[in-house]
């Protein structure tokens, strides 16, 4: 049963890291409908920065669970490393159990924010409006996702290698 | 509670955090969190909440996925390998050829992308083992490498140069600009240094009969320059709209990632999977640098309200130091800490500490965020942690760490030969931008 809801838990953040990728391209098409439109019919639309600025939310928060997934999150390890193996193994599952404890505690303050914004219907103020909550959905979301996997890398799982050439190295 | 024991306990938490292996957005978020219990309690949750959210949709930040999908492309496209052929034609035969072409290579690579492991470890991989083939000094290749990759984060397009301008809250578009004349600078002093070295030591590069000749290197030089005009193309599409004010950054980094795919399509190493990869690494990439940066920002707004900021400037006034010693102590104490924290977390926690300083002493804020900027890529190069260091060294395992960290220092120092040039002479930095404004 356990093993099922992870397994559920596994496909639901490899499907929004996909909708993350789609985000991208989302955006991309924003901006080239935005400068089409804008330089080469000097009709520039209302709607195009305003989509992008909404789709960053949801990439960044699709993303964050896949990344605590492979273990891929920005980290100074020296420390650590340097530490004997019993004291290291020690130490590292008490960061994962405080992360994943704090996550959860965002997750739920950002979720309750999100509830708020749903209850009475805020939208986002700009030239393209839309209801806010559609958007920071993504903030608890992503908060959460990461707060199990921690949690399940505390409980002993090892972080999922990651299929795509390591990301840190880009920056 | 005292704005002092605010800012320190907030900042030392922060170190220990980092310290002890946390992830770093979780660092940022325990430390915002207890910042806002403390001065809030739990009233203060939902300026937290959307704290996170605001950082999340600024708009001038979906710049950054589209930068890192545009270098992705064209590092995919096919585009590295006729950059190297044709510097390897250009450069032509002087002593030492090989440092030169690796050191323009970089600096080209930093137009097209600006991600420095990434090219730190393209070229460790590809042209070290080659250059130590030809009997090129180890050491003095690795240098090269460690030093052109360090230039990629200075010449725009810069994702880091975004992430500053973004949270020091100045044009992007100028920062991004401001790196052109640094990052050529510090290529040219590279060259110099090589050059010199190689003149007086033979020993550090093959005789040029020794040089192996490369049949497809061969042809006219006016070719070669031809074969780089499509890649060069891209970057003064890009650099060239932002500058002459005809296209915001992401408009223009949106340009570019069009412009990379009709590379690739000309190169004929275009394919929806090439795309579909871009995105994902575009996703994965920014959403970690990202998430660190809207968990990050609740701190400001904290340094604004225990009246941290305000406070930390009155001191700042009273310790009556010339501009050119608080200049010095700015760029010391990040200097210093990049040697042992990671430069994303000390940029996010130094930027707001830095702001009302700024202010006080009337520097251009241009001008001391490229300085900064480039400080922080020296941090990648500053052992025993800087990260393009690590990146080499997986790239090249054979060679000893202490190597690299002895190839790596020379250039640290011309690096910061070039930031003292630059700080006596600020129009190196303001001139383009300033230009720019004229439009």
């Amino acid at each position: 049963m356990l093993q099922r809801l992870c397994r559920l838990h596994d496909n639901l953040t490899a499907a929004g890291f996909a909708g993350a990728a789609f985000c991208v391209a989302v955006i991309t098409g924003s901006f080239w409908y935005e400068v089409a439109a804008r330089y080469f019919f000097s009709a520039p639309t209302s709607w195009a920065y305003d989509v992008a600025s909404y789709v960053l939310c949801p990439m960044i928060f699709l993303t964050v669970p896949e990344m605590t997934r492979r273990g891929a999150q920005i980290s100074v390890s020296f420390l650590v490393d340097g530490l004997p193996e019993r004291f290291r193994r020690n130490l590292t599952s008490i960061i994962l159990l405080a992360a994943a404890l704090v996550c959860l505690i965002c997750a739920w303050i950002a979720g309750a924010e999100t509830w708020r914004q749903y209850v009475r219907g805020i939208e986002t103020i700009s030239a393209f409006p839309v209801l806010k909550w559609w958007i920071s959905i993504f903030v608890p979301y992503g908060l959460l996702g990461s707060s199990i996997y921690f949690f399940r890398q505390f409980l002993g799982e090892t972080p999922a290698p990651a299929p795509i050439a390591d990301a840190g190295a880009e920056l | 509670m005292t704005w002092w024991v605010a800012l320190s306990g907030g900042v030392g938490l922060l170190l220990v955090l980092l310290l002890l292996n946390v992830p770093l957005f979780v660092a940022f978020l325990i430390m915002n969190l207890a910042g806002v219990v403390v001065l809030f309690g739990t009233a203060g949750f939902g300026l937290f909440a959307n704290s996170i959210y605001s950082t999340a949709t600024t708009g001038a930040l979906t710049a950054v996925p589209l930068f890192i999908a545009m270098g992705e492309i064209l590092f995919k496209s096919g585009a590295m390998e006729v950059l190297f052929d044709s510097l390897d034609h250009l450069v032509g035969k002087i002593r030492g050829r090989q440092y030169v072409v690796c050191i323009l290579l970089s600096a080209v690579l930093g137009a097209l992308s600006g991600a420095a492991m990434a090219v730190a470890g393209l070229l460790g991989r590809s042209l070290l083992p080659a250059m130590r083939r030809r009997g090129y000094d180890t050491q003095l290749s690795a240098g090269t490498i460690l030093a052109g990759a360090s230039l990629d984060p200075i010449i725009p397009p810069s994702v880091l140069a975004i992430v500053v301008a973004t949270a020091a809250d100045v044009s992007i578009g100028k920062m991004l600009i401001a790196g052109i004349i640094p990052g050529l600078l510090l290529t040219g002093l590279f060259l110099i240094y090589v050059l010199v070295r190689v003149h007086f030591n033979s020993k550090l590069a093959p005789d040029l009969a020794a040089e192996i000749v490369d049949r497809k290197t061969a042809g006219s030089a006016l070719l070669a320059l031809a074969k780089m005009l499509p890649s060069l193309l891209v970057f003064f599409m890009v650099m060239g709209l932002i500058m002459l004010g005809i296209a915001t950054p992401t408009e223009a980094a949106a340009t570019g990632v069009l412009g990379a795919i009709l590379l690739a399509i000309l190169y004929r190493r275009f394919s929806l999977g090439l795309l579909v990869e871009a995105f994902y690494t575009a996703a994965t990439v920014s959403a970690l640098l990202l998430v660190i940066m809207s968990a990050a920002v609740m701190f400001s707004q904290l340094m604004t309200v225990t009246g941290a900021a305000k406070a930390l400037g009155e001191v700042v006034v009273g310790l009556n130091l010339s501009a050119a010693i608080m200049l010095f102590l700015m760029m010391a104490v990040p200097f210093v800490l990049f040697m042992f924290l990671d430069q994303i977390a000390i940029m996010l926690v130094l930027i707001p500490i830095y702001q009302p300083i700024i202010k006080i002493y009337g520097f251009d804020e241009i001008w001391f965020w490229t300085l900064f900027l480039i400080n922080v890529t020296l941090g990648g190069l500053t052992p025993p942690f800087g990260y393009i260091l690590f990146a080499l060294k997986s790239a090249a395992p054979d060679i000893p760490i202490q190597m690299i960290f002895r190839a790596a220092w020379p250039f640290e120092w011309i690096i910061l030969g070039g930031m003292l040039i630059l700080a006596v002479f600020p129009g190196l930095i303001t001139f383009l931008p300033r230009l720019m404004s004229a439009y």
